[in-house]
């Protein structure tokens, strides 16, 4: 059982410490997006990757369209992957969406978590006024679903069954990662829809592990007042605010990334 | 700018890794609205509509920065007024006075597009037509008759697995509910061929259907059917059985009478 997960979900642990340090990618990648971050933790942390069922070289077998038209079916992905390892009182990095999906997994398991770490994290894209500003209205992420339709139209689409039909034919599944992080169009279009149209603010207040929230400077996709939001709704929350610029500061600017989190964790907040 | 890149027919952007515009050629000024030097400085997300602005980051940077380069990605630019402009842009990363940047072209395809639409149109045809006849498929596959007062017939026809076999006991069931039925008749008559699974499953189909109270009739039986039963060791008791669909509507109608 516990290996099938870790298959599924492309689990891979490394580093030399105990404390356990998970990073989740967010909506469009894999846990590449960690690539230029996670080894500066792994002198100190047992640190694992792992890529969301439908994501990167997860098993696309095991993708369940129900399971995973809501973020809640993305929060089982990292309580089974906590289970599968016997990790208690991790430290849990989410970039993006998963910022959400590991508040909704330490609602449901808090002994399994430790602190949040929350990159670039917002409980609600889309605008609800006159009190809230997310960022977004309906139809700009009915745009992002149409120009993701059509970057998948030219390759994808031939493509991805390609790849699914043929496990022996590994080029195939290479050129797709080169191609897009993503391995099918349905697929990212549901995990896009899960991301962008969700409401999740209503549960800011259950969250009982202690979090950090990493927000970016010019962030289009969570901009400052989110942040601000957040940290006025999320118990127990620190704010902190990133010379970094954009959505991924964790490979845009790494080492201000790799500094923030373990000035965090250091500062008493990782034990 | 060298003047052949200025004036190319394609636009160029180069942008720094947190998206700041380093430069921009005429021809993509002249599209977008812009005055020489203006675009300089600013996030390309500034020529983004908002859908785009999170495709950039959540797709077309990482895929640069972690590959290298980025190509025939399709993209919406804004101009400042007007009408966005569909293009297709192929990115590479390269080292420029110790840094490095992300160099874009992009080239207009408005004819491209419109054939595109059409492709995506007929694609979302032809799945909604899948889906029509798919459901159509699964109710052809599975129906249950009213063939007289308290009397259902579940005939089955064709090769039966163990999904039709799923739905047939669902429909059953429901059927058993919502008519009030004391009798029900699976005939297996027009039945092709059965593996033992599927007679597990019918068999455990009539056991629900006598759970629900109603009595269930297994008609026409072929010789191959026979041996599968014999062979699973398919649990027949409390089933009734008889040798072809005209018996067992005889006796259909009778219990139901009484």
């Amino acid at each position: 059982m516990s290996a099938d997960i870790l298959k599924r979900n492309n689990v891979q642990v490394s580093g030399r410490g105990t404390r356990p340090l998970l990073f989740a990618h967010g909506f469009g990648c894999d846990q590449n997006m960690w690539r230029f971050v996670a080894p500066a933790f792994e002198d100190d942390y047992r640190v694992v990757l792992f890529d969301y069922v439908g994501s990167g070289k997860s098993d696309l077998r095991a993708y369940d369209p129900r399971r995973y038209s809501t973020l809640g079916g993305y929060a089982q992905d990292v309580l089974d992957v906590c289970r599968a390892l016997g990790l208690r009182e991790a430290v849990f990095v989410g970039h993006s969406v998963s910022g959400v999906v590991g508040m909704l997994a330490s609602i449901r398991e808090p002994s399994l978590f430790s602190r949040l770490v929350l990159v670039g994290p917002s409980p609600c894209y889309i605008n609800d006024p006159p009190d809230y500003r997310g960022g977004f209205e309906r139809a700009d992420i009915e745009g992002l679903l149409e120009l993701m339709e059509r970057n998948y139209i030219g390759w994808a689409n031939f493509l991805a069954p390609a790849v699914m039909k043929n496990p022996e034919r590994p080029e195939l599944t290479r050129e797709l990662e080169e191609s897009f992080c993503s391995t099918d169009p349905r697929v990212a279009r549901r995990f896009a829809e899960a991301t962008f149209l969700s409401d999740n603010r209503g549960d800011l207040p259950r969250v009982r592990v202690p979090s950090l929230i990493m927000q970016c400077s010019e962030d289009a996709i969570a901009p400052a007042e989110v942040g601000d939001y957040l940290a006025r709704h999320l118990p127990h929350s620190t704010l902190r605010v990133l010379e970094a610029t954009g959505h991924c500061p964790q490979m845009s600017h790494p080492e201000e990334t790799i500094r923030v989190i373990r000035e965090y964790l250091d500062d008493g907040h990782g034990d | 700018m060298d003047e052949m890149l200025n004036n190319a027919p394609c636009g160029f952007l180069s942008l720094a890794d947190d998206g700041r515009v380093l430069a921009a050629n005429a021809t993509l000024l002249g599209w977008l609205g812009y005055e020489a030097g203006e675009l300089v400085g600013r996030h390309f997300e500034s020529i983004l509509p908002p859908g785009g602005r999170i495709f950039y980051q959540t797709h077309f940077f990482p895929l640069l920065k972690l590959h290298g380069r980025a190509e025939e990605v399709y993209l919406s630019l804004r101009p400042r007024g007007g009408v966005d402009v569909p293009v297709l842009a192929n990115a590479a990363r390269n080292a420029r006075d110790g840094s490095a940047v992300n160099d874009c072209v992009f080239v207009p395809m408005h004819q491209r597009r419109r054939f595109e639409d059409e492709l995506l149109a007929a694609k979302r045809e032809a799945e909604e037509a899948n889906r029509v006849k798919d459901e159509l498929i699964e109710e052809l596959s599975t129906p249950v008759i009213n063939v007289a007062e308290g009397v259902l017939l579940g005939p089955v026809i064709g090769s039966l697995n163990r999904e039709r076999a799923d739905l047939l006991t669902a429909a059953l069931l429901r059927a058993v509910v919502e008519r009030h039925a004391r009798v029900v008749i699976l005939d297996v008559t027009g039945a092709r061929s059965m593996g033992p699974e599927v007679v597990h499953h019918l068999t455990r189909a009539a056991a629900a259907v006598r759970l629900m109270g109603a009595e269930c009739v297994l008609t026409g039986i072929s010789a191959g059917v026979a041996r599968t039963l014999v062979n699973v060791g398919g649990d027949l008791s409390g089933i009734t059985v008889r040798r072809t669909l005209a018996d067992g509507l005889r006796h259909g109608v009778r219990a139901a009478g009484k």
